[in-house]
Protein backbone atom coordinates (compact mmCIF):
# COMPACT_ATOMS: atom_id res chain seq x y z
CA UNK A 1 0.00 0.00 0.00
CA UNK A 2 1.42 3.40 -1.03
CA UNK A 3 0.86 6.28 1.37
CA UNK A 4 -0.26 9.58 -0.06
CA UNK A 5 -0.68 12.87 1.77
CA UNK A 6 -4.20 12.06 2.94
CA UNK A 7 -3.13 8.71 4.35
CA UNK A 8 -0.30 10.37 6.22
CA UNK A 9 -2.62 13.05 7.52
CA UNK A 10 -5.00 10.39 8.84
CA UNK A 11 -2.08 8.43 10.29
CA UNK A 12 -1.06 11.45 12.34
CA UNK A 13 -4.55 12.21 13.58
CA UNK A 14 -5.56 10.55 16.87
CA UNK A 15 -8.17 7.86 16.27
CA UNK A 16 -9.70 8.08 19.71
CA UNK A 17 -11.31 10.93 21.54
CA UNK A 18 -8.84 13.09 23.42
CA UNK A 19 -10.71 14.74 26.25
CA UNK A 20 -9.98 16.12 29.66
CA UNK A 21 -11.05 14.16 32.74
CA UNK A 22 -14.64 14.64 33.92
CA UNK A 23 -14.93 17.63 36.24
CA UNK A 24 -11.82 19.27 34.81
CA UNK A 25 -13.58 22.54 33.94
CA UNK A 26 -15.13 22.75 37.45
CA UNK A 27 -11.67 22.24 38.95
CA UNK A 28 -10.21 25.05 36.84
CA UNK A 29 -13.17 27.32 37.60
CA UNK A 30 -12.77 26.66 41.32
CA UNK A 31 -9.16 27.77 41.15
CA UNK A 32 -10.04 30.85 39.13
CA UNK A 33 -12.84 31.78 41.55
CA UNK A 34 -10.43 31.43 44.47
CA UNK A 35 -8.04 33.75 42.70
CA UNK A 36 -10.83 36.18 41.87
CA UNK A 37 -11.97 36.37 45.50
CA UNK A 38 -8.35 36.96 46.56
CA UNK A 39 -8.12 39.78 44.03
CA UNK A 40 -11.38 41.21 45.41
CA UNK A 41 -9.85 41.40 48.88
CA UNK A 42 -6.88 43.30 47.53
CA UNK A 43 -8.59 45.46 44.95
CA UNK A 44 -12.11 45.37 46.37
CA UNK A 45 -12.38 49.11 46.88
CA UNK A 46 -14.53 51.05 44.47
CA UNK A 47 -12.82 53.33 41.97
CA UNK A 48 -13.63 56.64 43.77
CA UNK A 49 -12.49 55.15 47.06
CA UNK A 50 -9.22 54.02 45.46
CA UNK A 51 -8.74 57.46 43.89
CA UNK A 52 -9.42 59.16 47.22
CA UNK A 53 -6.91 56.96 49.03
CA UNK A 54 -4.23 57.63 46.40
CA UNK A 55 -4.91 61.38 46.65
CA UNK A 56 -4.68 61.26 50.45
CA UNK A 57 -1.38 59.38 50.36
CA UNK A 58 0.01 61.83 47.78
CA UNK A 59 -1.08 64.80 49.92
CA UNK A 60 0.55 63.32 53.01
CA UNK A 61 3.76 62.71 51.09
CA UNK A 62 3.81 66.30 49.81
CA UNK A 63 3.19 67.65 53.33
CA UNK A 64 6.05 65.54 54.66
CA UNK A 65 8.42 66.79 51.97
CA UNK A 66 7.38 70.40 52.60
CA UNK A 67 7.83 70.00 56.38
CA UNK A 68 11.30 68.55 55.94
CA UNK A 69 12.23 71.42 53.60
CA UNK A 70 10.98 74.08 56.09
CA UNK A 71 12.75 72.41 59.01
CA UNK A 72 16.01 72.28 57.11
CA UNK A 73 15.65 75.96 56.09
CA UNK A 74 15.11 77.08 59.70
CA UNK A 75 17.75 75.10 61.44
CA UNK A 76 20.51 74.77 58.97
CA UNK A 77 22.05 78.20 58.45
CA UNK A 78 25.08 77.77 56.40
CA UNK A 79 28.08 79.77 57.60
CA UNK A 80 29.91 81.63 54.88
CA UNK A 81 33.07 79.91 54.07
CA UNK A 82 36.16 81.94 53.37
CA UNK A 83 38.98 80.76 51.33
CA UNK A 84 42.27 82.60 51.76
CA UNK A 85 44.35 82.84 48.67
CA UNK A 86 48.05 83.65 49.26
CA UNK A 87 49.43 86.64 47.37
CA UNK A 88 52.13 84.62 45.82
CA UNK A 89 52.77 80.99 45.76
CA UNK A 90 56.45 80.17 46.11
CA UNK A 91 57.63 78.08 43.22
CA UNK A 92 59.82 75.12 43.96
CA UNK A 93 63.49 75.79 43.29
CA UNK A 94 64.35 75.10 39.69
CA UNK A 95 67.53 73.12 39.09
CA UNK A 96 70.13 75.15 37.26
CA UNK A 97 70.75 73.93 33.77
CA UNK A 98 74.42 73.44 32.87
CA UNK A 99 75.76 75.90 30.28
CA UNK A 100 76.33 74.40 26.89
CA UNK A 101 79.39 75.25 24.82
CA UNK A 102 78.76 77.84 22.09
CA UNK A 103 79.32 75.80 18.98
CA UNK A 104 78.98 77.29 15.48
CA UNK A 105 79.41 75.95 12.01
CA UNK A 106 79.41 78.51 9.21
CA UNK A 107 77.70 81.13 11.41
CA UNK A 108 78.11 84.90 10.97
CA UNK A 109 80.22 86.85 13.43
CA UNK A 110 77.15 88.88 14.38
CA UNK A 111 75.29 85.72 15.46
CA UNK A 112 78.28 84.49 17.45
CA UNK A 113 78.86 87.79 19.22
CA UNK A 114 75.16 88.26 20.02
CA UNK A 115 75.22 84.91 21.86
CA UNK A 116 78.50 85.81 23.60
CA UNK A 117 77.00 89.17 24.70
CA UNK A 118 73.89 87.37 26.02
CA UNK A 119 75.93 84.85 27.96
CA UNK A 120 78.41 87.24 29.52
CA UNK A 121 76.12 90.28 29.85
CA UNK A 122 77.97 92.73 27.67
CA UNK A 123 77.24 94.76 24.50
CA UNK A 124 78.73 94.57 21.02
CA UNK A 125 79.89 97.53 19.00
CA UNK A 126 80.97 97.26 15.34
CA UNK A 127 83.61 99.77 14.18
CA UNK A 128 83.64 97.98 10.85
CA UNK A 129 80.15 96.75 10.11
CA UNK A 130 81.34 94.73 7.10
CA UNK A 131 82.81 92.26 9.64
CA UNK A 132 79.30 91.26 10.78
CA UNK A 133 78.87 88.88 7.86
CA UNK A 134 82.13 86.99 8.16
CA UNK A 135 81.34 83.32 8.52
CA UNK A 136 83.15 81.18 11.05
CA UNK A 137 83.48 77.65 12.44
CA UNK A 138 84.11 78.10 16.13
CA UNK A 139 83.54 76.51 19.51
CA UNK A 140 83.64 78.41 22.82
CA UNK A 141 83.73 76.03 25.74
CA UNK A 142 81.10 76.25 28.45
CA UNK A 143 83.69 77.04 31.10
CA UNK A 144 85.47 79.76 29.10
CA UNK A 145 85.51 83.28 30.58
CA UNK A 146 84.60 86.34 28.50
CA UNK A 147 88.26 87.11 28.08
CA UNK A 148 89.00 83.59 26.83
CA UNK A 149 86.05 83.82 24.44
CA UNK A 150 87.46 87.05 22.97
CA UNK A 151 90.85 85.35 22.56
CA UNK A 152 89.28 82.45 20.69
CA UNK A 153 87.53 84.84 18.29
CA UNK A 154 90.71 86.87 17.82
CA UNK A 155 92.55 83.79 16.54
CA UNK A 156 91.10 84.55 13.09
CA UNK A 157 93.36 86.79 11.01
CA UNK A 158 90.78 89.09 9.56
CA UNK A 159 88.97 89.73 12.82
CA UNK A 160 90.05 92.02 15.64
CA UNK A 161 87.89 92.10 18.73
CA UNK A 162 88.64 94.07 21.87
CA UNK A 163 86.96 94.19 25.26
CA UNK A 164 86.71 97.42 27.17
CA UNK A 165 84.24 98.37 29.94
CA UNK A 166 82.13 95.38 29.15
CA UNK A 167 81.80 96.47 25.51
CA UNK A 168 83.05 94.21 22.75
CA UNK A 169 84.32 96.27 19.84
CA UNK A 170 84.85 94.70 16.40
CA UNK A 171 87.40 96.42 14.20
CA UNK B 1 -15.32 47.28 32.22
CA UNK B 2 -16.76 43.86 32.95
CA UNK B 3 -17.92 42.94 36.42
CA UNK B 4 -16.35 40.06 38.23
CA UNK B 5 -19.38 37.89 37.59
CA UNK B 6 -19.33 38.66 33.88
CA UNK B 7 -15.66 37.81 33.71
CA UNK B 8 -16.23 34.50 35.48
CA UNK B 9 -19.06 33.57 33.13
CA UNK B 10 -16.87 34.42 30.15
CA UNK B 11 -13.97 32.43 31.62
CA UNK B 12 -16.15 29.38 32.07
CA UNK B 13 -17.34 29.62 28.50
CA UNK B 14 -13.72 29.87 27.26
CA UNK B 15 -12.70 26.89 29.36
CA UNK B 16 -15.53 24.72 28.05
CA UNK B 17 -14.81 25.70 24.47
CA UNK B 18 -11.06 25.14 24.57
CA UNK B 19 -10.24 22.58 27.27
CA UNK B 20 -10.34 19.47 25.07
CA UNK B 21 -8.43 21.11 22.23
CA UNK B 22 -5.71 22.38 24.56
CA UNK B 23 -5.59 19.05 26.38
CA UNK B 24 -4.97 17.28 23.07
CA UNK B 25 -2.19 19.76 22.23
CA UNK B 26 -0.55 19.26 25.61
CA UNK B 27 -1.09 15.48 25.79
CA UNK B 28 0.61 14.78 22.48
CA UNK B 29 3.61 16.74 23.69
CA UNK B 30 4.02 15.50 27.26
CA UNK B 31 2.39 12.06 26.99
CA UNK B 32 0.78 12.14 30.40
CA UNK B 33 -2.83 12.96 31.30
CA UNK B 34 -1.91 14.42 34.67
CA UNK B 35 0.86 16.61 33.26
CA UNK B 36 -1.26 17.72 30.31
CA UNK B 37 -4.18 18.66 32.55
CA UNK B 38 -1.86 20.56 34.87
CA UNK B 39 -0.49 22.50 31.93
CA UNK B 40 -3.95 23.32 30.57
CA UNK B 41 -5.18 24.38 33.99
CA UNK B 42 -2.17 26.64 34.45
CA UNK B 43 -2.79 28.10 31.01
CA UNK B 44 -6.38 29.00 31.92
CA UNK B 45 -5.26 30.51 35.23
CA UNK B 46 -2.61 32.57 33.46
CA UNK B 47 -5.21 33.67 30.94
CA UNK B 48 -7.53 34.74 33.78
CA UNK B 49 -4.73 36.80 35.34
CA UNK B 50 -4.01 38.55 32.06
CA UNK B 51 -7.57 38.86 30.81
CA UNK B 52 -8.25 42.39 32.18
CA UNK B 53 -5.48 43.81 30.01
CA UNK B 54 -6.04 41.74 26.87
CA UNK B 55 -7.56 43.23 23.72
CA UNK B 56 -11.18 42.42 23.00
CA UNK B 57 -10.37 41.29 19.47
CA UNK B 58 -7.71 38.83 20.70
CA UNK B 59 -7.74 35.36 19.15
CA UNK B 60 -8.28 33.59 22.48
CA UNK B 61 -7.81 30.08 21.10
CA UNK B 62 -4.42 30.96 19.61
CA UNK B 63 -3.44 32.90 22.72
CA UNK B 64 -4.20 29.91 24.92
CA UNK B 65 -2.48 27.61 22.42
CA UNK B 66 0.70 29.67 22.69
CA UNK B 67 0.65 29.48 26.48
CA UNK B 68 0.24 25.71 26.36
CA UNK B 69 2.85 25.38 23.59
CA UNK B 70 5.41 27.31 25.64
CA UNK B 71 4.60 25.46 28.84
CA UNK B 72 5.03 22.13 27.05
CA UNK B 73 8.39 23.34 25.73
CA UNK B 74 9.41 24.25 29.28
CA UNK B 75 8.22 20.86 30.48
CA UNK B 76 10.23 19.20 27.73
CA UNK B 77 13.32 21.11 28.72
CA UNK B 78 12.93 20.21 32.38
CA UNK B 79 12.22 16.57 31.81
CA UNK B 80 14.09 14.50 29.28
CA UNK B 81 11.78 13.97 26.35
CA UNK B 82 9.41 11.20 27.21
CA UNK B 83 7.91 11.07 23.77
CA UNK B 84 10.94 10.25 21.66
CA UNK B 85 10.97 6.49 21.75
CA UNK B 86 8.86 3.51 22.58
CA UNK B 87 11.20 2.62 25.47
CA UNK B 88 10.62 5.99 27.08
CA UNK B 89 6.93 5.80 26.41
CA UNK B 90 6.73 2.58 28.39
CA UNK B 91 7.71 4.50 31.49
CA UNK B 92 4.62 6.62 31.40
CA UNK B 93 2.38 5.53 34.22
CA UNK B 94 -1.00 6.51 32.82
CA UNK B 95 -2.50 3.05 32.91
CA UNK B 96 -6.13 3.77 33.57
CA UNK B 97 -8.37 1.64 31.33
CA UNK B 98 -9.91 4.60 29.53
CA UNK B 99 -6.45 5.97 28.78
CA UNK B 100 -4.99 2.85 27.25
CA UNK B 101 -6.32 3.67 23.82
CA UNK B 102 -5.14 7.23 24.13
CA UNK B 103 -1.73 6.04 25.28
CA UNK B 104 -1.49 3.72 22.30
CA UNK B 105 -2.36 6.57 19.96
CA UNK B 106 0.24 8.77 21.61
CA UNK B 107 2.88 6.09 21.14
CA UNK B 108 1.89 5.43 17.54
CA UNK B 109 1.94 9.10 16.52
CA UNK B 110 5.09 10.03 18.41
CA UNK B 111 6.91 7.02 16.97
CA UNK B 112 5.94 8.13 13.47
CA UNK B 113 6.96 11.72 14.05
CA UNK B 114 10.19 10.82 15.84
CA UNK B 115 11.61 9.73 12.48
CA UNK B 116 11.70 13.37 11.36
CA UNK B 117 14.02 16.25 12.23
CA UNK B 118 12.58 18.55 14.90
CA UNK B 119 11.95 21.50 12.55
CA UNK B 120 9.81 19.37 10.19
CA UNK B 121 8.14 17.44 12.99
CA UNK B 122 7.09 20.64 14.74
CA UNK B 123 5.34 22.08 11.67
CA UNK B 124 3.56 18.81 10.85
CA UNK B 125 2.46 18.42 14.43
CA UNK B 126 1.14 21.97 14.64
CA UNK B 127 -0.63 21.77 11.29
CA UNK B 128 -2.10 18.27 11.43
CA UNK B 129 -2.39 17.34 15.10
CA UNK B 130 -3.05 20.80 16.48
CA UNK B 131 -5.09 21.99 13.49
CA UNK B 132 -3.37 25.35 13.10
CA UNK B 133 -3.20 27.18 9.78
CA UNK B 134 0.22 28.12 8.41
CA UNK B 135 -0.55 31.77 9.22
CA UNK B 136 -1.20 30.83 12.85
CA UNK B 137 1.97 28.70 13.01
CA UNK B 138 3.88 31.62 11.53
CA UNK B 139 2.59 33.94 14.25
CA UNK B 140 3.47 31.40 16.94
CA UNK B 141 6.96 30.47 15.77
CA UNK B 142 7.82 33.86 14.23
CA UNK B 143 8.87 32.20 10.99
CA UNK B 144 7.75 33.05 7.42
CA UNK B 145 4.88 30.99 6.04
CA UNK B 146 6.94 29.95 3.00
CA UNK B 147 9.59 28.42 5.27
CA UNK B 148 6.94 26.56 7.23
CA UNK B 149 5.22 25.24 4.09
CA UNK B 150 8.55 24.09 2.72
CA UNK B 151 9.39 22.29 5.97
CA UNK B 152 5.94 20.74 6.04
CA UNK B 153 6.20 19.47 2.48
CA UNK B 154 9.69 18.07 3.02
CA UNK B 155 8.58 16.46 6.26
CA UNK B 156 5.55 14.81 4.68
CA UNK B 157 7.70 13.52 1.80
CA UNK B 158 10.27 12.14 4.21
CA UNK B 159 7.56 10.49 6.26
CA UNK B 160 5.93 8.97 3.19
CA UNK B 161 9.26 7.63 1.96
CA UNK B 162 10.00 6.06 5.34
CA UNK B 163 6.53 4.53 5.66
CA UNK B 164 6.54 3.17 2.10
CA UNK B 165 10.03 1.76 2.67
CA UNK B 166 8.89 0.04 5.86
CA UNK B 167 5.85 -1.34 4.03
CA UNK B 168 8.04 -2.91 1.31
Amino acid sequence: MKFDDENIRSLLTPRCSVKTSPGFSQKVMAEIETMASRQIRIFGWSLPRRAASIAAISLLAMCAVAAIAVFNYDTKVEEPTTVSIPDSIPLPPQPELPLLPLKYSDATLATILDDVADRYGCTVNYADSSKRDIRLHITIGNEATLKEAIEIINQFDNISVTLSDNIITVK
Amino acid sequence: MKTRQQRLVKAEQIILENQDYLFRVAYFRVGSRAEAEDIVQSAFVRFWEKSPVLDDDLDIRLYLYRIVFNMCADYGRKKTAKRCSMTDAEDITDTADNDRELQAEYQRITTLLSQLPLSQRQVIEMHITDGLTFAEISRTLHLPETTLKSRYKTGINNLRTKINKDEI
